[in-house]
């Protein structure tokens, strides 16, 4: 099940202060967003083409505007809705995020080992 | 007048306008801006939301081409925000003010604003009693054609409002309009989010405008500024995420979630390129069919 994005941060190999480098929270993103997808596209996460375009695997404006809406609270921040149309498949999007402040720093208080408990709460 | 919607009127119906707009004026007025305008801002700089709107209503004001004085027309009110600074700005010795929604129209009497005449009615019911100096209409053009019209209908209604148009300007008088068009898509992308939040309306092509105000108007001025329209659509969806938990008490969670939606939809509509967002200045043919 796509949703279950904190379970794939549980992956996650945070240093010793407990909060995920740049690298890391890419690649979680990355690993939510093809989970998400898949589920979504009906699609094996090993069938999905991480250069693909969002458009190219079918999504329609109102999937993608959904997709955004989820993704914010996952990450625990506003996404804005046209950024699957910004940045358009799996790869540059999860770039661009985990490239925002703003975004690391979300994902770090709900996602870092010591906050992780209350945000599986 | 009250409701006075004949069965011939090409508009949206007063109830599907009213299923919009009487959500409840506080409702709106948590996550719009002070002036309460709810249509595209005119955005020059790095100015906030209130100022990017009363551009907007400035630049409306300028090519409409009133003068202090004069008598306004505007069609589709809102809030009363342009008959504000009509009234209190440029000094304009009239304004009436046509809209469909019984909120709004209570919402600018309260206001008390002098000279200001609001009315319930359809722009094809209003019968003026002088002419007019100049006109504004401002994203109220969206519910002139409705989706259960045949092409040929649509662009009739249209005639028929820059005839009448027309018909209410003194010789050399203005119309300034604000719409949202179709751009790479067309009548057949009828949303079901679009339908919950706005039923019965349908959008115009530019060239349908064009073509409708032939004759009756030529273009002087044509913007096409659907990038203004992502960023009031990127502020209007803050305020709202701000200041949700009020939102969800007003209206409950189930209209805000439709809301939320909405807004979202319609900003990547205006990002893609889906549709677009016209300013178009329009001024009266004097000589129709006469010496050229």
């Amino acid at each position: 099940m796509s949703l279950d994005g904190p379970h794939s941060v549980t992956k996650v190999n945070a240093d010793i202060s407990g909060i995920p480098s740049q690298g890391e929270i890419e690649q979680s993103i990355v690993e939510w967003l093809k989970n998400y997808l898949a589920d979504l596209l009906n699609l094996s996460v090993d069938e999905l083409d991480r250069s693909i375009t969002f458009q190219q695997y079918g999504l329609d404006s109102s999937a993608a505007v959904g997709l955004s809406g989820d993704l914010g609270m996952w990450l625990g921040c506003d996404i804005d809705p046209a950024i699957a149309y910004e940045f358009p498949s799996i790869n540059e999007l999860a770039k661009a995020l985990a490239d925002d402040a703003a975004v690391r720093n979300a994902f770090g208080k709900r996602h870092s080992i010591a906050g992780k408990e209350s945000a599986d709460a | 007048m009250h409701n006075a919607v004949s069965h011939n009127d090409p508009c949206a119906s007063s109830e599907a306008i009213q299923f919009h707009y009487d959500v409840g004026n506080d409702f709106y007025q948590l996550w719009l801006d002070p002036t309460m305008t709810y249509s595209c801002a005119f955005w020059q700089g790095d100015e906030n939301l209130e100022t990017a709107q009363r551009n907007k209503i400035d630049w409306h004001l300028q090519h409409s081409g009133i003068q202090p004085g004069e008598r306004l027309l505007e069609i589709g009110g809102g809030w009363g925000g342009l008959l504000d600074r009509a009234i209190n700005h440029i000094g304009v010795k009239h304004a009436t003010s046509l809209t469909l929604s019984q909120a709004q129209a209570e919402w600018i009497r309260n206001r008390q604003l002098p000279n200001v005449d609001v009315r319930l009615e359809s722009w094809f019911a209003h019968t003026p009693d002088t002419l007019y100096d100049g006109i504004v209409s401002v994203e109220a053009f969206e519910a002139f054609a409705r989706p259960d019209q045949t092409d040929e209908e649509k662009l009739e209604g249209y005639k028929t409002f820059f005839q009448s148009c027309h018909r209410w300007l003194r010789p050399g008088g203005r119309l300034s309009l604000q719409t949202i068009t179709y751009e790479k898509l067309g009548r057949d992308w009828n949303h079901h989010i679009s339908e919950k939040v706005f039923p019965d309306e349908d959008l115009p092509h530019l060239e349908e405008i064009v073509t409708a105000a032939r004759g009756f108007f030529e273009i002087e001025l044509l913007r096409n500024d659907r990038a203004h329209y992502v960023r009031t659509l990127r502020c209007w969806l803050s305020n709202l995420r701000a200041k949700k938990s009020e939102a969800i008490e007003m209206v409950g969670a189930e209209k805000v979630a439709i809301y939320e939606k909405y807004l979202g939809l319609v900003l990547v509509g205006f990002y893609t390129g889906t549709m677009n967002l016209a300013r178009i200045s329009l001024r009266r043919i004097d000589s129709r069919g006469g010496w050229s």
